[in-house]
């Protein structure tokens, strides 16, 4: 045998040995027909992988695809037409570890209504996700990630009025894009290891508060020139940034505070690391 | 026959055989599927079924079908089905007008909706072939077998240990040796000090986050830092363990007439295999679950204190590296860089002398 038959034996090998482990993989795609617009909650829980959540036009409550491993999860699709709640996502077998390798291939994209008002539910472990929600009805948003590089945009605004964004990550990279179109009273971002990064762009219709802690990392809050700054900053061993700002009483103001049409009230808490803000154009 | 063309048929030919067995797999996982539906099994992922047919199936306009319809082949739906449609391999086509009060599932295939489907669209590459339930479930295996696994998981740790020891007694034979006599001649401080290495583990990496994190670009480095300290620890406890095992089997097992390394080697195997006997033991009392608890916390006690004090003449003697520390004298290199020597005068009469103690 020469040599280039054993070189092909040799690539021939991972393919053999590859066809077995393959059949552990599979792709699984659910969703269910939209029939009333009436509000929904709707729950998704992902370990590790790729995420990928937008809005679709089509009639349907919710579409989700799914790579996974069958040895280490099995998918979740549950939906409650009387509470009108569903909850998506993988559910992962106890005891099994998992290689990065693996979670790369592992992804989940998921797809939900523009026409619906809902209440959102996002719970992550070691994602990359990337969320953009512009163009939802969102009523409220929970964001809950563990080691995660996160992007969470609102490219167009959300079409109802959002009570509460609320996002939790871990050890992150997380980023959040055009906040302005979130159309949210209150925005609330906690932190533990890692880089924070919101831009408060995007069409401002009402005014914004936003408490930030982050406790080891940086944080920067990136707000455009029309809008009145108000900032509270708590730190510990961090540094704070705030260039184009006046310090008044307890806080600092940006020097457009009286006259601006719309406010943004941030209120900064950090242990180690830094805070930033600095301005936009929208 | 040209030699890359060779090569060509070769590669083609290593090929073929798993990709027909793939195939005649799935093929014959299929029919299995439907033999048992048909007998009105549960299939996991799968409604159960009222109707199988094994071929496609067509529901024309103005037709009702009561009850779930499984197929092997295409599922056509224009009329009503009053259940779920399930294809296996083929598409489920719910046309215009058509409908559908449970669920739509195609196995590896498409669901293509222009009617109404009450229930959800559900397609997938496969069946699961894994139970869905995350619940443990219970262990059905006889004793014998349960026996037999757990004297396969000690004997292949005990294996793996070996295989370490051997490794540690060839590369670095000569820190093994300064953490055995560290052992021997510093017994209770090893003793302690391994003690207080275990308490101290854990505030010890929080600290080394936060002082990287205090560098922010240092944020970065975390996860390899606390993989780095893991390896770290688990180094010094292996080098600790083995050390401990070798002083122990070493007094049993003396080879009077073997050399030194071989000395070496057969006092540590012995040692090993005592520490390991015990839980040898436990696994041999599987069946017996009160006494397997007896010996199995017996060996942890062990284990625990042979770790404890091989961390603390690890850490003593900074895995072995840092030698003569185990007769507790200064080392001599560490007093030499003290230069000048103080040869005449009242510094000298003052002079310490330790370098002159070693001397002799």
């Amino acid at each position: 045998m020469n040599t280039l038959s054993l070189i092909a034996l040799t690539l021939a090998l991972p393919a053999v040995l590859g066809a077995q482990s393959e059949n552990r993989w599979r792709s699984f795609d659910v969703s269910r027909q939209l029939h009333d617009s009436m509000p929904q909650r709707i729950k998704v829980q992902y370990g590790a992988g790729r995420v990928d959540v937008r809005g679709t036009d089509d009639a349907l409550l919710y579409g989700m695809h799914l790579r996974y491993d069958e040895l280490r999860a099995s998918p979740v699709h549950r939906y409650d037409a009387e509470q009108r709640s569903t909850l998506l996502g993988l559910e992962t077998r106890g005891g099994i570890g998992r290689t990065s390798g693996e979670s790369e291939s592992a992804e989940l994209r998921l797809v939900l209504p523009r026409r619906v008002p809902l209440d959102l539910e996002l719970e992550f472990g070691g994602t990359e996700a990337m969320l953009e929600l512009g163009g939802l009805a969102l009523q409220s948003v929970r964001l809950e990630c563990g080691a995660t590089d996160a992007t969470l945009g609102f490219t167009v605004p959300n079409r109802s009025h959002m009570r509460e964004l609320d996002v939790n990550v871990g050890a992150a990279g997380f980023t959040a894009l055009h906040l302005a179109n979130a159309n949210a009273d209150l925005i609330r971002v906690r932190g533990g290891v890692g880089v924070v990064d919101l831009d408060f762009s995007g069409t401002w219709t009402r005014d914004l508060a936003v408490e930030s802690r982050v406790n080891i990392g940086k944080m920067t809050l990136r707000v455009p020139e029309d809008v009145g700054v108000r900032v509270e900053v708590q730190r510990v061993a961090a540094g704070f940034d705030h260039e184009g700002l006046v310090k008044r009483d307890d806080a600092w103001y940006s020097r457009n505070w009286d006259t601006a049409a719309h406010k943004l009230r941030i209120r900064a808490e950090t242990v180690f690391g830094g805070i930033a803000v600095e301005k936009s154009t929208r | 026959m040209r030699p890359h063309l060779r090569a060509l048929i070769t590669l083609l030919a290593a090929l073929l055989p798993s990709a027909l067995w793939a195939q005649s797999d799935s093929t014959r996982e299929l029919s299995r599927v439907l033999e048992r539906l048909a007998k009105g099994e549960q299939i996991q992922g799968l409604p159960p079924a009222d109707s199988v047919a094994p071929a496609g199936r067509v529901i024309p306009a103005g037709a009702t079908v009561h009850g779930t319809v499984v197929a092997r082949g295409p599922v056509d739906v224009s009329g009503t089905v009053e259940g779920s449609v399930v294809s296996l391999v083929g598409d489920v086509t719910i046309r215009s007008g058509g409908r559908v009060t449970g669920d739509a599932v195609a196995v590896a295939g498409r669901v293509v909706a222009d009617g109404r489907v009450d229930g959800e669209m559900r397609t997938m590459s496969a069946l699961p072939t894994l139970p869905q339930a995350i619940a443990p479930r219970a262990d059905t295996r006889s004793a014998l077998e349960r026996t037999v696994a757990a004297v396969q998981v000690v004997a292949g740790s005990f294996g793996v240990l070996l295989v370490i020891a051997i490794g540690v007694l060839l590369f670095a034979g000569q820190n093994l040796a300064e953490v055995v006599e560290t052992v021997e001649r510093r017994f209770s401080r090893a003793f302690w000090v391994g003690l207080a290495a275990q308490l101290l583990l854990l505030p010890g990496v929080v600290v080394l986050c936060i002082a990287l994190a205090l560098t922010l670009i240092g944020i970065l480095l975390i996860p390899f830092a606390v993989v780095a300290y893991a390896i770290a620890v688990a180094g010094l406890v292996t080098l600790g363990f083995l050390a401990v095992a070798q002083l122990i089997g070493g007094a049993l097992w003396r080879g009077r007439d073997s050399s030194e390394r071989r000395r070496a080697f057969g006092g540590l195997v012995v040692g090993v295999a005592i520490f390991f006997a015990l839980w040898f033991v436990a696994s041999l009392l599987v069946w017996a679950p009160l006494a397997a608890t007896v010996v199995r916390a017996a060996a942890v006690a062990a284990t625990w204190a042979a770790m404890t004090l091989g961390l603390g003449a690890a850490v003593l003697s900074r895995a072995g590296t840092h030698r003569r520390v185990a007769s507790g004298s200064r080392p001599v290199e560490l007093a030499a860089w003290q230069t000048p020597t103080p040869i005449t005068g009242v510094v000298a009469a003052r002079r310490p002398v330790a370098a002159a103690k070693e001397a002799r």
